[in-house]
């Protein structure tokens, strides 16, 4: 680190910069509402589409917004920030789902698209379990072309293609590859698709923030995606022929003393299931005259609607180029009736017991692989409320280094005997996350090693909880309860 | 809250004792000195326009936009790995080796070694400024340790 350091040392921002930097100090600060600056960036960006003959709407074959009796703002001429948002809308606004309203004050008038009337009646999700994934899953990354074929239909689509080709360099344009319809400009965009060990698609996750808003939608094929939550009722609304559900929380969801309003949604159109989130803060677009006011800027749920708007009823909407991936990493899920059954794994075996401990109870084994991500064996005992697991994990891909090991001179990292009252209480902030369950060497393993992770277990009897770190990277737990410190150290000794 | 002019009393004094820490996380995210330089001009301009006015940590508040920022230029790239890029400033013989090293990693990874090990964050500070949960941050500082091991063998 010494010489990443040295040369970050000599690194500086060049004098230029520092020059600008400085200068911000000398312009009168403006406090422009964002709303009003978020009506700007879509009056331009729509006056662009206009200019386009409404290409990149991505929406093959449909109605388009008028262009020619319509008057197209010029996307450099500033708004006039005392005007106001007319209800006027578009002659052809019917039966289009790309209808305009003008905004218009002084000599100006700019046009943008219309947001569906969708309800986010409050309501929060409560946790309900674990999702569990299907055997053998594994998750892609999301590439670019990927999410520009879910939402644009195809590469071949002559809208994407002409505004892709258009909307490079423009002043005032998105340079984005997403339709513009969903203004995503400058969001950062992240993602993956999940499979099942058939090669089946699962689950996509796509997840995008700008910095100050972010967003996650989940998709999946024929249904809506597996959650973890119990989502509130929400109120249904109708948008292009699809019934969406929608509800909205307000709360700091991340600790920064920000409270955010997060707009959910879940609907089910063109046979693509679809949960969306976007979260907003309470800062973001509000100005300090509509602050002094009360007022709520209304644009807060604008990117939810636009992303509601657009995919309902959208046929270029598509999960298709996603459905099936031929490259399944191998994997295996098997379970075991005995522990004789397990130790034939002869991998696994020297690391495991070579007899059930006394009064074990009922035996379950399980080996789980997945090629590059885990390969680990457990067999587990239970008898009322005492378990006795050995888990033992192989080095596959990156999985075992999460495993650091703890010093075992440093007794105030592990030993229980060294304090008094519950963990959160008693141990120092600093060794708490680890002290659960710490890892050790196993050639610092000893039976004073096992004394010290000795503790009360709820239900009477004394409970074990630690990892061993052996040299050829396999890490083996141990979890016992209703044990004694020698019969654990029996099960360890041989291993070592 | 009522927002006022966030632009404090020592606007000099935030800019110079800011701006090369900003500028170096940038660096040894986005890898090119250009890209660094607007990932920290637009970092003070959010600050003039959005910083709360009883800001308590104005540089954590910065560094946290900063990297936020740097994510929404890298966009899908923020976990992909690239090779050590051409734009960054020629480093020496040593200087190279761990550069490579830590460019093994993708950005949402390097980011977090240098706010730890460069800068000297807390793993809660580091959870905040990425989004990600504090066991993910642990997890990834303790998995960088292994593969990093040049690199950090003197930490």
């Amino acid at each position: 680190m010494n010489a990443y350091k040295t040369y970050l040392d000599r690194q500086t921002l060049s004098p230029h910069a520092h020059d600008r930097l400085m200068a911000l100090a000398d312009t009168p600060a403006k406090k422009k509402s964002v709303s009003l600056q978020k009506w700007s960036a879509l009056a331009a960006c729509a006056a662009l589409l206009l200019g386009l003959g409404a290409y990149g709407l991505g929406q093959a074959g449909g109605p388009v917004p008028p262009h020619s009796s319509t008057p197209v703002a010029d996307p450099l001429a500033s708004p006039d920030p005392e005007g106001d948002v007319s209800t006027s809308v578009s002659s052809s606004e019917e039966g289009d789902r790309y209808g305009f309203v003008a905004l218009s004050g002084a000599d100006d008038k700019m046009l943008f698209p219309t947001l569906p009337d969708i309800a986010y009646p409050a309501g929060g999700s409560e946790m309900a379990a674990s999702i569990a994934l299907p055997p053998g899953s594994y998750a892609n990354p999301l590439h670019e072309e990927d999410v520009e074929i879910m939402l644009w239909g195809s590469l071949e689509n002559k809208d994407y293609a002409h505004f892709k080709a258009q909307s490079q360099g423009q002043v005032g344009s998105v340079t984005c590859t997403v339709p513009a319809a969903l203004f995503w400009d400058g969001f950062g965009l992240t993602g993956e698709a999940r499979y099942d060990g058939e090669g089946n698609l699962w689950r996509v996750t796509l997840q995008g923030s700008d910095g100050t808003e972010r967003f996650t939608i989940e998709m999946a094929p024929g249904k809506l995606p597996p959650t973890c939550l119990v989502p509130p009722e929400g109120e249904i609304s109708e948008v292009n022929g699809v019934d969406v559900t929608a509800w909205s929380s307000f709360y700091d969801s991340d600790g920064d003393g920000v409270k955010e309003y997060h707009y959910e949604s879940a609907f089910l159109t063109g046979g693509i299931g679809v949960r969306a989130k976007f979260v907003v803060p309470e800062t973001a677009g509000v100005s300090q005259e509509e602050n002094e006011n009360g007022s709520v800027n209304p644009l807060y749920d604008m990117h939810s609607d636009l992303f509601i708007k657009y995919v309902c009823g959208n046929p270029n909407f598509t999960l298709d180029h996603l459905l099936t991936d031929d490259n399944i990493p191998p994997w295996e899920e098997t379970s075991f009736e005995t522990l004789e059954e397990a130790r034939q794994r002869t991998d696994f075996a020297p690391y495991l017991p070579e007899a059930a401990p006394e009064n074990a109870g009922t035996f379950f084994g399980r080996l789980s692989y997945q090629e590059g991500e885990y390969n680990y064996l457990f067999v587990r005992w239970t008898r009322m409320y005492d378990n006795i697991e050995v888990e033992v994990r192989l080095p596959e891909g990156i999985s075992n280094y999460y495993f650091e090991p703890t010093d075992v001179n440093a007794p105030e990292c592990y030993d229980y005997r060294l304090y008094d009252g519950p963990i959160s209480d008693a141990v120092p902030e600093a060794y708490r996350a680890d002290f659960y369950s710490p890892t050790f060497h196993a050639a610092d393993m000893s039976l004073e090693v096992v004394k010290a992770r000795e503790t009360a277990h709820d239900t009477g009897g004394s409970s074990f909880r630690f990892h061993v770190l052996h040299e050829n990277g396999v890490v083996v737990g141990y979890t016992c309860d209703g044990m004694t410190a020698e019969a654990v150290w029996a099960l360890i000794q041989p291993t070592l | 809250m009522p927002h006022t002019s966030n632009r404090p009393v020592d606007w000099a004094k935030l800019v110079t004792e800011n701006e090369n820490r900003l500028y170096r996380t940038a660096l040894s995210i986005l890898g090119s000195p250009q890209e660094a330089e607007d990932a920290v001009q637009d970092a003070f301009v959010t600050y003039l326009e959005k910083a709360p006015v009883d800001l308590e940590n104005p540089p954590a508040w910065l560094m946290r936009v900063l990297v936020n920022g740097c994510r929404s230029r890298l966009r899908l790239a923020w976990r992909q790995v690239t090779a050590l890029p051409d734009t960054l400033p020629a480093p020496g013989p040593e200087e190279r080796e761990e550069l490579e090293e830590l460019w093994s990693l993708p950005p949402e990874e390097r980011a977090a070694i240098h706010l730890f090990y460069y800068e000297g964050y807390s793993t809660e500070e580091i959870s905040q400024m990425t989004a990600v949960a504090p066991g993910t941050v642990r997890s990834r500082l303790s998995r960088a340790r292994e593969r990093l091991r040049k690199l950090l063998s003197d930490v």
